[in-house]
């Protein structure tokens, strides 16, 4: 053994994870209640991984109110991000949500750069539970076409028997097989694996293909 | 793997590849290798990193890294310049075992991207050198004035995704860096070294690590416990909180 040697990480890294919460009048009381806790719990978890809580990036859109989309919690790494309490109410702007949140994405990557610091592909959440009241058709092109320019990676989540799978899967460059369903109100059960994953994402290494855990424990498997 | 051609020894190399903790966890062998090969006053040496979602990419890194230093150390016996070296004949060598390590896989029943693996490598002549590079991990020129030549890591956008010489486009990807001058050292690394070897974006050697490891090397006569030292040092626990990947250091000091 070599005496005298520094052990330390000087990786500057980071793991993009954008929520797009759906946050109309539809998802008032229990939905958005278990919504609130499995929040809380993405933080206890990611602030509990020494380098996920380093690495991970998290910035929260909401969307409701009078066709609102606006940013619930700025851009912070994990170690700093409190989960914040949403409430419900209004209509649902889904696609002027989703390009906020590609904009956004975009930003935070030209920063990213100007600073030097490495990153890996950004995750898009993107939950619904039901019909958008915008002009949604914009969003979803651009959002397929960030997907297949490998600028992202979107996972949409139908919420509840209201959601519209059809519309939520031309989010996805995978159409309606890249929608998954949550099972119930598995809230709990989706943000514990959301933060599983982001553990293994935030310290991937090249070459290496990400084991992500199976979805099975909250999401419907489609028949 | 080491060869010397000559009594006249310009350089001395010490080189360790060891197992990281993700690999020793799941039984996985190392997928990184070295080696290097002295002409004369000239090193050629080469680092491979093996993609981890190859099936055989540890006999991938093995293979590039040994055959193409061989390849190397050939054209420098047949008298080939460093310039002749940049302006061809060096991506005609990596082409030639490139070729071979398909021609393995086919034997094997097996394919190309089944051996996947990165190459950082330097061809050193007595007064002007070369870095060649596909993909991550990093090589570092310690100049005569103090200054440090660093040939980057390329990932393409992402930090967890690179190049291998196994892709289609590696012609495109390949990337030589000339070293303009004579140097007094060099670094070579996988990128599971780089945490703890590198500053921060890589801008320079990090001096409290590699201060500490050339200090010690540079006063160890014999090469064979120098090596040891070196493995023993890069697979401290310690560097399990940093990264679970495999650990590859190349260090050539004048002799």
């Amino acid at each position: 053994m070599i005496p005298d040697v520094a052990l330390v990480d000087n990786t500057e890294q980071r793991t993009p994870l954008v929520l797009v919460l759906d946050c109309s009048g539809s998802m008032a009381g229990e939905p958005v209640a278990l919504l609130n806790e499995g929040l809380a719990l993405l933080e206890q978890e990611l602030k509990a991984d020494v380098i996920a809580a380093k690495r991970v990036r998290i910035l929260v859109i909401q969307y409701g109110g009078y066709d609102n989309a606006q940013v619930a919690r700025n851009w912070c790494d994990a170690m700093d991000f409190t989960a914040p309490r949403l409430e419900a109410d209004g209509t649902t702007p889904t696609g002027a949500a989703v390009e906020l949140a590609l904009a956004e994405i975009e930003q935070e990557k030209q920063r990213f750069r100007q600073a030097g610091v490495a990153y890996t592909r950004p995750w898009l959440f993107l939950m619904s539970d039901g019909e958008p009241t915008d002009r949604w058709q914009a969003g979803a092109e651009q959002a397929r076409a960030a997907e297949q320019a490998n600028k992202v990676a979107i996972f949409p989540i139908a919420v509840g028997e209201g959601a519209n799978l059809d519309m939520l899967g031309q989010f996805s460059s995978r159409g309606e097989r890249g929608v998954k369903q949550l099972k119930g109100l598995q809230f709990r059960e989706l943000f514990l694996w959301l933060s599983a994953s982001m553990q293994v994402v935030s310290q991937s290494r090249p070459g290496a293909q990400a084991q992500l855990a199976s979805t099975d424990g909250w999401s419907v498997v489609p028949t | 793997m080491a060869a010397t051609d000559h009594m006249k020894n310009g350089w001395r190399v010490f080189g360790a590849s060891v197992t990281g903790k993700s690999h020793l966890d799941k039984g996985i062998p190392c997928q990184d290798a070295h080696a290097h090969v002295q002409v004369g006053d000239s090193l050629v040496a080469v680092v491979c990193d093996g993609a981890g979602s190859a099936r055989h990419s540890e006999l991938g890194a093995q293979f590039v890294a040994s055959t193409l230093a061989q390849a190397l150390a050939q054209q420098l016996r047949q008298g080939a310049s460093i310039e002749a070296l940049h302006d061809g004949a060096l991506a005609g060598a990596m082409a030639q075992v490139r070729g071979e390590l398909e021609a393995l896989a086919d034997n094997h029943g097996a394919v190309l991207d089944d051996y996947a693996t990165t190459v950082v490598g330097v061809v050193m002549g007595p007064s002007v050198g070369v870095f060649f590079h596909l993909g991550d991990g990093v090589g570092v020129a310690q100049l005569g004035d103090g200054g440090e030549l660093i040939s980057q890591p390329a990932n393409g956008e992402y930090a967890n995704e690179t190049y291998f010489i196994t892709g289609e486009r590696w012609r495109d990807q390949l990337r030589l860096l000339p070293i303009p001058r004579g140097m007094r050292g060099l670094v070579l690394m996988s990128d599971g070294c780089m945490p703890f070897a590198m500053s921060k974006n890589n801008a320079s050697l990090y001096a409290p690590f590699m201060g500490a490891v050339q200090n010690y090397l540079s006063c160890m006569d014999d090469i064979t416990l120098g090596e040891e030292a070196l493995a023993h040092t890069l697979a401290d626990p310690r560097t399990h909180q940093i990264t679970g990947d495999d650990k590859t250091l190349l260090l050539a000091l004048r002799a």
